[in-house]
Formats: C-alpha cells, sequence, structure tokens
C-alpha cells in the first residue's frame, strides 16, 4: 500500500499517476457514498469517503482495518484537513479526528507514505 | 540563477528567512529590490506593514509597491538584481477580488502566467506564499476559488524554482535544492 497526503490542491492525484502509474485506474470518492470500488488502482479523496461513512453512522476506522487486504495493492490519496482551528460544527469536528485516526492506521500499514507540497512528494516512510 | 519559492503556515519566518536568502543572494554593485504587494484595507494591514519595514531597516532593499500587474518589474527594473516577492497570496487577492466584491475567476492563471516570466526573466528572485491549504472548514465558493488558484500557482512556480523551502516554526524544510546559498539558513 502507498499512502500519498498533503494539503488541498497539492497535485495528489498527478503525483501519483506520473511516479506510480501513469495507466492506473481511479476510484474518486465522494461525499455520498460509503463503499470503495476496489476493481480500481487508486483511490482518490479519501477523507469524502470518510464524511460520506460519518453521515451514515459508520465507524471509518473500523471500515479501513475490515478492508486492509483489499487496500494492500492500492495507493491511496487523501487530504490533510488537520491544520486548521477545531471546527465549531461537531460533524466537522468528528470528520477531522476521523481523518487524522484514519490516517494514522493507513500509514502504520503503508509499505511507503508520501506527503505532497506543492507538487513535490517526501517520502516519510 | 537562483529561483527560490518558499511557502508555510502564518507567522512561522517566511518572511524573515525570505530576505536573509535574497541577502545572501546579492552580489557587488547589483539593486536587491523587495516587491511589496499587500494593498491595506485597514489598521491592522498598515501595522502588519509597518512591522515589515522595520524588519528590513538596513537590509538596503529598495521597495517598490507593485500590487498589480508584477510582469511590469521586467520593464522598470534591472533584471539582474536580486528580488524578492512577499507575497503571491496578497497579489493574487488583489487581482482576483475588485473592491465590491467581485471575483475574476481567470486571475489565477493570467498570474500564474505572469509569474512565470517573471522567473523566466530574472535571475535571483525568491517568492514567498501561503500554505492555507490543511484546515478543515467548508469555505464559501469564491474563498475556495481562491484556495485552489492559489495552489496552482504554487505548484508552477514550486515546478520552476530551483529550490522550494517550507517553513515550519521557524525552520526550514527543504523540499528541492540544488543550490549552495540554502543552506545554513536556519543558522
Amino acid at each position: 500500500m502507498i499512502l500519498i497526503y498533503g494539503g488541498a490542491y497539492q497535485g495528489k492525484l498527478d503525483y501519483a499517476l506520473e511516479h506510480y502509474n501513469t495507466n492506473a485506474s481511479v476510484y474518486q470518492c465522494n461525499e455520498i457514498e460509503i463503499r470503495i470500488d476496489f476493481s480500481k488502482d487508486i483511490i482518490n479523496s479519501l477523507h469524502c469517503l470518510i464524511l460520506a461513512q460519518l453521515r451514515n453512522n459508520m465507524e471509518p476506522c473500523q471500515f479501513i482495518n475490515e478492508n486492509r487486504e483489499f487496500l494492500k495493492p492500492k495507493i491511496i490519496i487523501c487530504n490533510d484537513i488537520s491544520c486548521g482551528v477545531v471546527p465549531i460544527d461537531s460533524e466537522i469536528r468528528l470528520w477531522r479526528e476521523s481523518v487524522g485516526r484514519v490516517l494514522t492506521i493507513l500509514a502504520r500499514h503503508a509499505d511507503e507514505v508520501v506527503r505532497i507540497f506543492c507538487g513535490l512528494g517526501t517520502r516519510i516512510k | 540563477m537562483v529561483r527560490v519559492f518558499i511557502s508555510g503556515g502564518c507567522k512561522s519566518g517566511k518572511s524573515f528567512h525570505a530576505q536573509i536568502l535574497a541577502k545572501k543572494m546579492q552580489q557587488k554593485h547589483v539593486p536587491l529590490y523587495y516587491l511589496a504587494t499587500m494593498i491595506p484595507k485597514d489598521d491592522e494591514d498598515l501595522q502588519r506593514i509597518k512591522k515589515h519595514q522595520i524588519e528590513r531597516t538596513n537590509w538596503e532593499f529598495e521597495t517598490l509597491e507593485v500590487s498589480k500587474n508584477i510582469s511590469s518589474v521586467l520593464k522598470k527594473c534591472n533584471t539582474n538584481g536580486v528580488f524578492l516577492l512577499d507575497s503571491i497570496t496578497s497579489l493574487l487577492a488583489n487581482e482576483m477580488f475588485t473592491d465590491d466584491g467581485m471575483m475574476i475567476a481567470n486571475a489565477p492563471k493570467k498570474l500564474s502566467y505572469e509569474l512565470t516570466l517573471l522567473a523566466e526573466g530574472l535571475k535571483n528572485i525568491v517568492f514567498v506564499s501561503d500554505f492555507i491549504y490543511s484546515d478543515t472548514p467548508f469555505y464559501d465558493t469564491s474563498t475556495e476559488a481562491f484556495r485552489k488558484g492559489l495552489a496552482l500557482i504554487d505548484r508552477q512556480l514550486a515546478g520552476i524554482c530551483e529550490t522550494v523551502l517550507e517553513i515550519s516554526c521557524g525552520n526550514v524544510v527543504v523540499h528541492k535544492s540544488v543550490s549552495e546559498s540554502t543552506e545554513n539558513c536556519n543558522n
């Protein structure tokens, strides 16, 4: 598993396609769908899936742990949303914490973790 | 040729490090330009500008107010000089939002093009931007467009510049470097 994370609009998907597999298929997560299409090579915008799951009373960490085998061969891309002020809205606050926990689980099991800054990748694991 | 792109969080020390680098890059008999970009909107902005001006005292910067049309610098200045542009963020705000609150949607692309011309036309320049991409809130459409637009410019300049630095709590994280001039800038 390769985990690529970083701030919004930093060029994470472009980096994945350029550095790992130009022809990779991409599953684009959104704020409605609560499942992943595991037939794709890249899971993009995982933070959106986490929000969708929370809105449907699912536990994202549990989902990730239960699907670790399916995630093993994937490139997973997620926004880092951890660096602002604690949000007033409880749903957004829970989302922020859940993304942090999921990223920590994924990073622990990933073969490689890359942080993207302005399009440039730093391998931190 | 040394072109440097610097970004980082608020009050992380970006401007200070940018000034040190620009000063280090200056060779004898070559002007050192400070491209001031902020249009003050209130007392807080005026105080911020004043603080930066005090910090620049004795650094021998020649300050140019360029709040819009940044590529005009290529005609106005000695292109062999060293330039410090602080910041891309306020330049984009100036170009993207009118006084009556209208948003100019293609401003990021226009500014990206102009800054590319600047990067290609100058030998020594330090760009300063702001890292505004790792927080949680959902913003309104124009704020989100601004974040996306600034990121577009950041990535373009980080691609062109030989050196890319992130300043974090006053420390320098080197993301890309081929120049000795950026070494030891934590000292």
